[in-house]
């Protein structure tokens, strides 16, 4: 799609700065996607304010002109959220990275949406406090971001993702109104509508300010790791765990394909022979408290018979095992260039059998999956690697995301656990809602976004072959067709 | 399953780097001029999905992406890719091992005739003469330095500065915002000198260019404190290492000067090749790869690299000898780019500071922060570095250190300007290179300010 107009542009100027509207081609191309390579579309403009009053400014000519406008913080997504598929402008919020406050008393901090997920965390440090949601991107990605799509994170199993830390937002509507929604505190009075936004991938128009919950950091840690040479002994043993009613910090699985991967990307020696292994964290006030817990896992897990227990016995230690968790995904790189990533979540005694049919599902079409995922949460992250300038291979992967979609829907799951709909997942969305379900989303979407404008096309199905199509693919899959996106 | 598809497969050619590139953005906060601009353009991700549209372009690929191919310009990314310090911050972010600074250079070199503006083929004329006939010749060098003071003694830079016109000229303006007050003491070093033992490991050092013009006494001070740990330092011949012409792609000058090193070090026999230098450093280590396959050179080459070691990482290779004065001071060091990115030296030189006797060394918010210093860049991209220099300044001010370290002249200079104070209450900060404060608790005086 083209270039917005010269005279619009000039608004957006006046509004923002000479400097933050960015129209030339190469700065509107590197805009045509975010962490889900697999869609692209390229923006007609990209928009960068500094405050709220700006972002209601530029929303506010948005909505005068009709233009489309998608928020975006680091474009770390997954789901391609942040792309401007309707065509109109991209609004990054990355500009906006100011901590307003961080209130030890309250534990609570103020943030502008575009403050990066670990600056947070190391401003609260000194106080004893941290924010809990903790996405493996959290180094990159924007708060603003984790609340668009109601990010998770490793020890989320314990603390709850996004939604239960946020109190209160301010919210920039799609006709440039800015709106206060929730509290300072953890209640909130008349209709909650804070669930509903949290999680609503922009749609609703861009929240600009939050206020978050903080916690005291754990003082006792342990963490731990356990390797298995059957992957179903592993995922048996998870089950075991959750069953017993022990809650970990954070219980994570990652199978041999993500262990070489990560052993090469950070040399951290994991046990490069066993089939799969897990991480897990105990935290607890009290050192009685973690021991206790420790034994009693400890015990639980004995009957599976892991191969290998290893115990971090420094705090570096810690450390680089999260890092290698968290990078696993970003590790694939040295295997093939690009990776399509699923999201379900699935009832956590199905994990055995749907590993399994992954598996199966890899090898029936001859690609690299690496499975390495929240396994507390039964949130399934099967990463199905390619290379996108092989157009068989392609084919292929889609099919197999497709048939691992089934497999998790098939056993009782859902779509994605703390990616987002986006773009990428919208098409499905009728596999797991009925119209009349769907066409209740839609109304309340109306409700804030008359003229649907805001982030529109995403999350919800909508009717076919719009967008941008310069270049049609042979790949017949519900993602191109319906959406009429390239790669 | 199977896993022998691996990075190196990929590798056939320089630009199948690329694809080690996965678009996870973890680069992102991670680099100083995408936290300025706010643009990914001025981003590492952006930045390699320009360059691999440009390689596109270059090679007339036939693929999906020809829509973006047609609306996108050479001319159109080059100044993106001009934009980069070079910090190689993204390096130590990317978890896929991208070697971003190889692709980086590599690009620059490939473009580096293009012109992007109507003044680029005057500039780059310009570059090219200071890196082949003056940063090599030391005379000039030095001339320059005398010439320098003479004209800072009857004020001409202060009164300069006061002309709006003079400010507002390229290089010009931002040279005058930098312009440093340099010390008087110039003890000139010149080849053949040499100190210490000749029992003791053979040294090599290396003085640079600005090192040796601007802060000449840093290689007194590194001198003192290797003979003090029983080395055996001398000057062998050298010209100028060549990293600000390998940084901007003239590939031609950078190798002739490197071929000179190589020659003319190698020839004195060292057991180190010691730089005090960041940025030399760097391009000094990794002179193997300007030769790989180079049919008379590699092995040379190679041997050559792994025989440069930075300063500070030469002492951490044994004991060292015991301090006797104590240092009373807060401390913070400031790791440049091609120490900590380039070269991964991270834990070192802290590991030495910690060793002087009385010194509490204060940490940074953001140690994998620029400085926007980067050689040249502050000249060429000036409100750019200004930002950078802006968020860095704000951390360092925050710790109410006595004195910042750091082991490049490029960021010595950029602190130097950037670090004075900006109102009458904040407290002053004193700009060393780490090695003077090691010199001044071995008993050498002079380093410290009054």
């Amino acid at each position: 799609m083209d270039v917005l107009e010269e005279a619009i542009l000039e608004q957006f100027r006046t509004a923002v700065g000479e400097r933050f509207v960015l129209s030339s081609p190469e700065e509107r191309l590197v805009y045509d996607c975010d962490g889900c390579v697999l869609l692209k579309a390229i923006p007609q403009a990209i928009v960068l304010p500094k405050t709220t009053e700006e972002v209601s400014a530029v929303v506010k000519i948005c909505h005068t002109h009709n233009i489309p406008f998608v928020a975006r913080g680091a474009g770390t997504g997954l789901s391609g959220g942040a792309l401007a598929t309707e065509g109109g402008i991209i609004i990054a919020l990355n500009r906006m990275d100011a901590i307003i406050e961080i209130d030890p008393v309250s534990r609570t901090a103020t943030v502008e949406v575009g403050v990066v997920n670990a600056w947070l965390n190391r401003e609260a440090r000194p106080y004893g406090l941290f924010y809990a949601p903790d996405p493996s991107s959290q180094s990159a990605c924007t708060l603003g971001g984790n609340i668009a799509e109601n990010a998770g994170g490793i020890h989320c199993l314990k603390y709850g993702v996004t939604v239960d830390h946020i109190l209160g937002l301010e919210l920039v509507l799609p006709d440039g109104d800015v709106l206060w929604v929730g509290s300072q505190t953890r209640r909130i009075d008349g209709l909650n509508f804070l669930g509903t936004i949290v999680g609503s991938e922009g749609t609703f128009g861009i929240v600009t300010r939050a206020v978050v919950q903080l916690l005291p950091i754990p003082v006792h840690i342990h963490t731990m790791l356990l390797a298995f040479d059957d992957t179903a002994a592993a995922c048996r043993c998870i089950s075991a765990i959750i069953q017993r009613g022990i809650i970990p910090a954070a219980l994570e699985f990652m199978d041999a394909f993500t262990v070489n991967a990560v052993n090469q990307a950070f040399s951290v020696g994991f046990p490069d022979s066993a089939e799969a292994v897990l991480l897990i964290e105990l935290d607890d006030k009290t050192s009685l408290g973690l021991e206790t817990s420790l034994e009693e896992l400890l015990s639980v897990v004995a009957p599976f018979k892991p191969s290998q227990t290893q115990h971090a016995k420094t705090e570096e230690e810690r450390v680089q095992l999260w890092k290698a968790r968290k990078g696993a995904v970003a590790a694939y790189g040295r295997y093939l260039p690009a990776f399509y990533l699923h999201d379900c979540v699935i009832p956590r005694r199905h994990l055995a059998t749907v590993l399994a049919q992954i598996i199966a599902i890899g090898q029936r079409h001859d690609v690299l999956i690496g499975n390495v995922f929240h396994a507390g949460d039964g949130n399934l992250h099967p990463n199905i690697l390619f290379d996108p300038d092989n157009q068989a291979m392609m084919t292929r992967v889609l099919k197999a995301g497709e048939e691992i979609l089934d497999a998790c829907l098939t056993v009782g799951g859902v779509l994605s656990g703390e990616h987002g709909i986006g773009i990428e997942k919208s098409a499905y969305m009728s596999r797991l809602f009925t119209p009349e379900d769907l066409a209740r989303m839609a109304g309340l979407k109306r409700l804030f976004d008359p003229k649907n404008l805001a982030n529109p096309e995403k999350i919800l199905p909508h009717r076919s072959s719009c967008g941008e199509n310069n270049t049609a693919t042979s790949i017949s899959h519900p993602l191109f067709t319906q959406h009429g996106a390239w790669i | 399953m199977t896993t022998d598809i691996n990075a190196e497969n990929l590798a056939d050619s320089p630009f199948d780097l690329l694809k080690a590139c996965i678009h996870c953005g973890m680069c992102l906060s991670t680099c100083p001029t995408y936290r300025v601009t706010g643009s990914e353009a001025e981003s590492p991700r952006g930045r390699l999905y320009l360059m691999k549209h440009l390689d596109m372009k270059h090679r007339g690929a036939e693929s999906g992406t020809q829509t973006n191919e047609r609306i996108t310009s050479a001319t159109g990314i080059l100044p993106h890719l001009d934009n980069c310090l070079g910090c190689l911050s993204c390096e130590t972010a990317c978890p896929s091992g991208v070697q971003y600074g190889e692709l980086l250079f590599k690009t620059r070199k490939d473009w580096v005739s293009h012109p992007r503006t109507f003044w680029y083929p005057l500039q780059r004329w310009v570059k090219q003469l200071i890196f082949s006939h003056v940063l090599t010749h030391r005379k000039w060098l030095v001339s320059g330095r005398h010439f320098y003071k003479l004209l800072q003694r009857f004020g001409v830079f202060s009164w300069l500065k006061r002309l709006t016109w003079a400010r507002s000229l390229p290089w010009v303006g931002p040279a005058l915002a930098l312009a440093p007050v340099i010390p008087h003491r110039y003890k000139p070093l010149h080849p053949g000198l040499s100190f210490g033992n000749t029992s003791g490991e053979r040294v090599a050092l290396m003085l640079g260019c600005v090192m040796d013009a601007v802060y000449n006494h840093v290689h007194w001070a590194t001198i003192q404190v290797l003979v003090e740990n029983g080395y055996y330092v001398y000057i062998p011949e050298q010209t100028c290492c060549g990293a600000l012409a390998h940084h901007a792609g003239e590939e031609a000058i950078a190798r002739d000067l490197a071929q000179q090193n190589l020659v003319s070090i190698l020839h004195s026999n060292p057991d180190w090749i010691v730089l005090n230098s960041a940025g030399c450093g760097s391009t000094m280590k990794e002179i193997s790869k300007q030769f790989a396959g180079d049919t008379v050179f590699e092995e040379k080459a190679k041997h050559f690299s792994e025989k440069v070691v930075d300063i500070m990482v030469l002492l951490t290779k044994k004991p060292l000898r015991p301090m006797k004065k104590r240092l009373s001071m807060t401390v913070v060091y400031h790791a440049a780019c091609h120490l900590q990115h380039a070269q991964k030296v991270r834990l070192e030189p802290e590991a030495v500071l910690r060793q002087i006797p009385g010194i509490d060394l204060i940490p940074l918010s953001e140690p994998e922060l620029c400085c926007g210093s980067a050689g040249i860049y502050n000249l060429e991209h000036p409100e750019i570095s200004a930002d950078i220099m802006a968020l860095k300044r704000l951390d360092i001010i925050k710790t109410q250190a006595d004195v910042l370290v750091s082991g490049n002249p490029g960021c010595l200079l950029q602190f130097a300007a950037g670090l004075r104070p900006q109102t009458t209450e904040e407290k002053p900060i004193a700009i060393l290179h780490p090695i003077e404060l090691l010199a001044e608790a071995y008993g050498y005086r002079g380093y410290l300010p009054q």
